[in-house]
């Protein structure tokens, strides 16, 4: 098979044979809202038969995306797998080594591609710049962008223009982020999502894990919302117990996980085979005994995560508690009005009406605590535990591989 | 492989390029539009004062060239330019790169246009055209010196400088993952989890192992040659395993597995107790 036919065919054909346009029957409106405040939210990415979007368009987008049709079960996404690019793969462990060496922890950026069928493929990524609530780290010159300067829907039309003229494909499939291990199920990132998700349906969250790759592997994850709890998102002001009952919104129910392969095109192999020599790495690097420390950190967020669940828990009996004395005293309170009512009733007097209730008398509670966070919570330890057993489970064969080598 | 030229007569110049940029390259090769047999592009990166120009970054502009004569969209490169910069101000510009066989005419004014944007750019080619009688790529870096009569007629003309592959250890692990797609039919990498991951490097090993093994009979049925060098390393390697009595060895074994075996009942009891915690809660 020639490799000149073959890539010619590509060149010439420029991927409109098989990368079909997006399609989809909601506007793809976007926003995001991450690190410490929330962005506003941008409209924008048009049909590749539209000329670019002009700021008419881009407001109505967004104003679309605001007031995004109620979601039923017939829009789950049919998104079952994820396929990214090598250079997708490439660029985020770049940007995350080069972040880290200035002392960032998390880094962030936007994911782009196209939904084809059942899978979600990531062709392109734009990281987000630096962003930090301190004032001086801002005006240190150092690039580090004010969050409340951020806008984050125009650098977001900006990268999709540019885009758009590179034929890249420049429709916003999600966001990406890395994380210590397996801690990134906090509120911010179920915002983060859910803001990304309302807008394009099957948007995901990819997650990178940086410190499998200091040990020879590659951790990529994508999680989207599951739609009970997307549902119960979109009327923010109803989250509480009752309605997650309803929605059955449980710790397992939380997020659901895609799978992820890596795919590269024919070129991009030959070129990783021209490259296979001169950019060495220690492929056995992971074979490492010494797991002490990596275990212990996970311990470490495993018990910072159990006393959480232990203050949230405490919060929710005091609520009940305190709640149960004001339902008793209100029916103390009502008690007493019957009472009164029947003795008036003898004298011939006119009933009281329940209104006549103090309610000054009652014993104060205070709000209702927040039903989602205790659920997040111990979705993110549920997350924490499987990763100590997989650690665990590679440690043991690793132990049995010492074994084997020492005795033959 | 990579052509190592004579170092340009102005100092030692040398372009260190990383993987995402070459990755890069080809990605906007193969999606070029339909007219335009070759693409170009910024390279973004860092330069220090010895010489060295590493390259982690590139974006490709639009273009058009004809026989001798070239039109980059140059309000593009700056919009991408700044944007890349906001992303990560570490990044500057220290050259251009191009795909094709050869160096054009109109590479020189596209230089010249790139001289303007910072001090002292580096030319990139790429050569991406593989088929059955050229079956490797090729990837040459360039400086541009000015020859001539002094005084007279000048003109420019692009030295070969060292063109070197040079990847952060994430990266390098990343391709190194990425290389096991070449045999699987559909082209993908699935990842592998943890266990998985210790299972293949288990393989790998043990086909090295198999390789070292063949070669030792080979040498010692006398069909091979044997190379000193090659013994001495082979007797270093099998002095590295640590020799210890079985007695100690199993010791360590076994209170390894007690701490794995402790932590894997702890964490299974935080996960029932966490079910058990939840349905009370929706009680």
């Amino acid at each position: 098979q020639s490799f000149q036919s073959l890539q010619r065919k590509r060149g010439i054909m420029s991927y409109s044979h098989h990368r079909r346009p997006y399609q989809h029957g909601h506007g793809y409106g976007y926003g995001h809202g991450h690190g410490h405040g929330h962005g506003g939210y941008g409209g924008g990415g048009s049909h590749s038969q539209q000329p670019q979007p002009s700021a008419a368009s881009v407001a109505a987008a967004a104003v679309a995306a605001a007031s995004a049709p109620a979601i039923d079960d017939e829009d789950a996404s049919s998104v079952q797998q994820v396929v990214m690019e090598g250079l997708v793969v490439l660029k985020i462990a770049k940007h995350f080594h080069e972040e880290q060496m200035s002392g960032n922890r998390i880094v962030q950026g936007l994911l782009f591609g196209l939904v084809q069928d059942t899978r979600l493929e990531i062709t392109n990524c734009f990281p987000f710049p630096r962003q930090s609530d301190d004032e001086e780290a801002a005006n240190s010159g150092f690039g580090i962008v004010p969050v409340a300067e951020f806008d984050a829907a125009k650098y977001q039309l900006d990268i999709q223009k540019n885009f758009r003229q590179l034929n890249a494909d420049y429709l916003t499939v999600g966001w990406y982020q890395s994380s210590a291990g397996a801690e990134f199920l906090t509120k911010e990132f179920v915002e983060s999502q859910f803001h990304y998700q309302v807008g394009v349906l099957d948007a995901v969250a990819l997650v990178y894990n940086p410190l499998k790759t200091s040990r020879g592997q590659l951790e990529f994850r994508a999680f989207r919302l599951s739609p009970a709890l997307v549902k119960l998102m979109s009327d923010e002001d109803n989250v509480n117990q009752q309605r997650m009952k309803e929605l059955m919104v449980n710790q397992a129910n939380l997020v659901q996980e895609l799978p992820v392969i890596i795919r590269n095109s024919h070129l991009a192999n030959v070129l990783l085979a021209e490259l296979e020599d001169s950019v060495a790495s220690n492929a056995f690097s992971g074979l490492s005994l010494a797991m002490g420390s990596q275990l212990e950190r996970q311990m470490k967020s495993l018990s910072t995560g159990c006393e959480v669940i232990l203050q949230e828990s405490s919060k929710y009996l005091n609520y009940q508690r305190s709640y149960k004395k004001y339902e008793k005293a209100l029916q103390d309170q009502k008690m007493k009005i019957v009472y009164e009512n029947q003795q008036r009733a003898q004298r011939g007097e006119e009933p009281l009406s329940e209104d006549a209730i103090d309610k000054s008398k009652l014993p104060k509670i205070g709000n209702p605590p927040v039903a989602l966070d205790p659920v997040l919570v111990s979705a993110q330890l549920h997350q924490f535990t499987s990763e100590l057993l997989e650690t665990v489970g590679q440690s043991y064969g690793k132990l049995m591989l010492a074994e084997g080598i020492q005795f033959n | 492989l990579f052509q190592a030229k004579v170092s340009s007569s102005s100092g030692a110049l040398q372009l260190r390029v990383h993987p995402t940029v070459l990755l890069q390259i080809i990605d906007f090769y193969e999606r070029r539009p339909e007219n335009q047999l070759q693409v170009i592009g910024t390279l973004l990166g860092s330069s220090d004062s010895k010489g060295q120009v590493t390259a982690t970054n590139c974006f490709s502009v639009p273009h058009s060239e004809s026989e001798d004569s070239a039109a980059i969209d140059i309000e593009f490169q700056r919009a991408m330019f700044e944007l890349h910069r906001k992303a990560n101000p570490g990044e500057s510009i220290v050259g251009w790169f191009s795909t094709g066989s050869s160096i054009r005419a109109p590479s020189v004014l596209i230089h010249d246009y790139y001289s303007r944007e910072c001090r002292r750019p580096v030319h990139m080619l790429v050569n991406a055209e593989v088929d059955d009688s050229r079956p490797r790529m090729q990837f040459r870096a360039f400086v541009s010196t000015t020859f001539g009569v002094p005084g007279k007629t000048k003109g420019t003309m692009f030295v070969p400088i060292e063109l070197r592959n040079e990847a952060y250890d994430d990266e390098a692990a990343a391709c190194r993952v990425m290389q096991s797609g070449r045999n699987n039919i559909k082209r993908a990498v699935s990842l592998l989890d943890d266990v998985g991951n210790v299972r293949s490097a288990a393989r790998n090993l043990s086909r090295m192992l198999e390789q070292v093994i063949a070669y030792v009979d080979s040498v010692l049925t006398d069909q091979q040659k044997a190379d000193p060098q090659l013994g001495r390393s082979l007797a270093q390697l099998v002095n590295t395993v640590p020799k210890l009595d079985k007695e100690t060895f199993d010791d360590m074994v076994n209170s390894s597995t007690k701490d794995l075996l402790m932590l894997s009942y702890l964490t299974t009891m935080i996960r029932t107790h966490l079910d058990f915690n939840e349905k009370l809660i929706a009680m």
